[in-house]
């Protein structure tokens, strides 16, 4: 018992730390903006301190040593006896770092692991010890006007706001609330059933009226309730953004290129899910601008840009989508070089370039395999990993715009799902059990005969419109091959330039549907994603096609040996 | 929280079983493994899964997994009846639901009365076996849950899968030959 509440402790004192450094961390960034910002100084120092308190009472001796020369530091700095300086900003970032790692470590059970901190101990005293340059009058003129901060009574209202209006809840609980509020909706469908029952045995008379109007009650209430569960798990996008300003900074100072950032729509609200996908795809694209986009100072002089870098980062929702842009005023994206370096690569033929419009020419730099070639120089505008970028989005089924002029700067445009909880399917049936189909990926429907199925080379293929596409029978999946052959429905789906045809037997309409994990068990089951539960209680399972392609990819590879 | 995976936690007047019966032979689970029992629901089967999975159920909001006992013990099959039942079993967090003949009753047997497997004479694998109990004259075998659905066998079907899948898709029929 007495363990557990231990570990319970320190599984509390890790997620504050973490909250509370995440914390300095942002605040360490506006302080450097706006130096004398006191505000700000005294929020950071009691931060430190409350880890610092935190730490004492589990005896995490590393965290306490690290916090209490870091707040010696912050002490001065607070009495204005230290000027805020890049070095030492950058010296508390690498405190952050090091405090993180420490709790990273805790986190993962290595509570025993010994860190090498001494050198940044010691390079905290000497930062302190460096101030003797206006040590000497320091005693008889008190240095400037920063001095009035009350520098105790501050951390006593610690936390206090935050208690009131916030609990912290496991997700697990938020999901199994969830879980049942979609069985509330199941049993209204049921009742809503059984009523239209009544109606027909008894007609309109008194009771069942009242039922009707009770169930019609019950109706909006379920739905209310399934709403508000889902904003339950919403977490405003600040999560991922406030990392950014300290990664813009350091990134650029790295390259030695000025760059303000501005972030817009910090508290659009998103799933969970997404928020934790979303975070990658962002850091890359945002390190590109910074990289490929901004110019250097002197660059931009020249061409009468100011000499500071903008990249501005918006959120906002727009219907059930979230659109994030990424945008910078840097050189832009040069679709001379793209052309040239498409052609180069076999991309595209000569003919098609020229057909291209800017903005298709742009959606090359997605393809895979366009980064590598352009890593080694820095001279034309983007493509480290965007493929990559495109991959992650699309896994959350979002989709990415480029919009760029030359000279002027880049817009990059992401667009995802507010949650990926409920997604839209296309629900089919073949061999007797119900598919789901995520309609993001759904390129068409067509009647087909059987006749229309051509094996070539051992593989099925339909013809489309001069294109020839593989079939992958969905009654196969399951090992039961349905008797009825004559007309059937092809449905189309695509991920990336892939096409595949599903070979269905019925199809049944569309359908919003609230994802469930197959448990542990089922997990990695090749072809499905999940499974969903209908409005008639039944499990219906949601093909995961990508895998599915791939799959067939695979036969591809086997036949080609056979065939040699 | 409160169950933590007990092992044959023996009070003094025994523990206490949910008897089932496949067949004629009569199976024992530790109640504290079984989280509900419930009739047979409709299954909705799952690809590329071993034959004893049956597939999955809804069980009020939660995708289970269920297995067929006969089949995972490699007993004849039978037909589904309206004794059918599917017992849903909580171990370690997971849960996962059995499909049995007809669910009897529970029984409570204590520590003295449970014999060591015996090595052989068994219709089904000893590994799923964690002794034998006696009640006067009958013999309840007492089923290791753990073992019905453990990650080891689960995930070595599955690789062994991975490797077949693209030769069944092509040719389901060939593939089972």
């Amino acid at each position: 018992m007495s363990t557990d509440g231990m570990e319970e402790i320190i599984k509390e004192f890790i997620v504050e730390a973490k909250e509370l450094i995440d914390g300095v961390e942002q605040n360490l960034i506006t302080l450097e903006k706006n130096p004398d910002g006191m505000d700000v100084l005294n929020d950071i120092f009691r931060s430190v301190h409350t880890i610092k308190g935190a730490a004492g009472f589990l005896a995490f001796e590393e965290v306490i040593e690290v916090t209490h020369s870091a707040e010696d530091l912050l002490n001065e700095l607070r009495k204005g006896r230290l000027p805020v300086t890049a070095d030492i900003m950058d010296l508390l970032l690498e405190v952050v770092d090091a405090i993180k790692e420490l709790i990273g470590d805790i986190e993962k059970g290595e509570r025993e692991k010994k860190h090498n901190i001494s050198p940044l101990i010691e390079r905290l005293r000497v930062a302190l010890e460096s101030k003797p340059v206006e040590d000497t009058d320091d005693k008889k003129s008190p240095p400037k006007a920063k001095v009035k901060a009350p520098p105790q009574e501050a951390r006593e209202d610690k936390g206090g706001r935050e208690t009131e209006h916030y609990i912290r809840v496991d997700i697990g609980r938020i999901d199994s609330v969830m879980d049942l509020a979609g069985e509330l909706v199941l049993i209204r469908n049921r009742l809503t059933n059984l009523a239209s029952r009544l109606h027909e045995q008894y007609g309109d008379i008194g009771v069942v009226g009242d039922v009707d109007s009770a169930i019609s009650e019950l109706n909006v209430i379920t739905t209310d309730l399934q709403l508000a569960v889902m904003k339950m798990r919403m977490q405003p996008i600040e999560k991922v953004l406030s990392k950014f300003p300290r990664m813009v900074r350091d990134i650029a100072r790295q390259r030695g290129k000025e760059v303000e950032l501005i972030i817009r729509g910090e508290d659009t609200e998103l799933d969970k899910t997404v928020i934790e996908e979303i975070g990658d795809p962002l850091v890359h694209i945002i390190r590109n601008a910074i990289d490929h986009g901004i110019e250097p100072s002197d660059e931009r002089d020249e061409q009468g840009k100011p000499r500071k870098g903008t990249i501005t980062i918006t959120a906002c929702q727009e219907g059930r989508d979230i659109l994030i842009s990424i945008e910078d005023d840097g050189r832009g994206i040069n679709t001379e070089r793209i052309r040239e370096k498409a052609i180069k690569l076999g991309l595209v033929s000569q003919k098609d370039v020229e057909k291209m419009r800017e903005r298709e020419l742009m959606e090359l730099i997605f393809s895979p395999g366009f980064s590598t070639a352009e890593r080694t120089d820095d001279i034309s505008g983007r493509g480290v990993g965007m493929d990559v970028v495109k991959t992650n989005v699309s896994r959350i089924n979002g989709s990415i715009f480029i919009d760029s002029l030359p000279g002027k700067g880049t817009k990059i445009t992401i667009r995802v799902p507010l949650t990926l909880a409920i997604i839209h399917t296309l629900t089919v049936e073949a061999g007797g059990e119900l598919y789901a189909i995520p309609l993001t990926i759904v390129i068409e429907n067509k009647r087909i005969e059987e006749e229309e199925i051509k094996t070539v080379n051992g593989n099925e293929v339909i013809n489309l419109r001069d294109e020839i596409i593989r079939v992958l029978r969905l009654d196969n999946l399951i090992g039961k091959g349905s008797e009825n052959r004559c007309s059937k429905y092809i449905v189309v789906v695509g991920a990336g330039e892939k096409r595949l045809g599903l070979l269905v037997d019925r199809l049944h309409g569309q359908e919003e549907i609230v994802m469930k994990s197959m448990g542990d068990y089922m997990k990695g089951i090749q072809g499905v994603a999940g499974a969903c539960i209908t409005g008639s209680g039944r499990v219906v399972l949601v093909l995961d096609v990508g895998k599915l392609i791939w799959g067939m990819e695979g036969i591809g590879v086997n036949m080609d040996k056979l065939v040699v | 929280m409160a169950d933590k995976g007990c092992d044959f936690t023996v009070t003094v007047d025994g523990t206490q079983f949910v008897t089932f019966c496949l067949g004629d032979e009569e199976y024992g689970i530790e109640i504290l493994k079984v989280q509900e029992i419930i009739g047979l629901s409709s299954i909705t089967r799952v690809p590329h899964l071993p034959d004893f999975i049956k597939g999955v159920i809804n069980l009020r909001g939660i995708v289970v997994p269920v297995i067929d006992l006969r089949a995972r013990f490699e007993l004849a099959m039978a037909e589904y009846t309206d004794r059918t039942c599917i017992i849903i079993l909580k171990v370690d967090d997971r849960i996962f639901g059995i499909i049995v003949d007809t669910v009897s009753e529970v029984i409570s047997i204590s520590q003295d009365n449970i014999q060591p497997t015996p090595s052989f004479g068994s219709r089904i694998r000893t590994e799923f076996i964690k002794g034998m109990g006696k009640i006067g004259e009958r013999l309840v075998i007492l089923l290791d849950v753990e073992r019905l659905l453990s990650d080891e066998e689960l995930k070595q079907l599955k690789e062994a899968h991975d490797d077949t899948t693209t030769c069944e898709k092509t040719d389901h029929k060939e593939y089972r030959l």
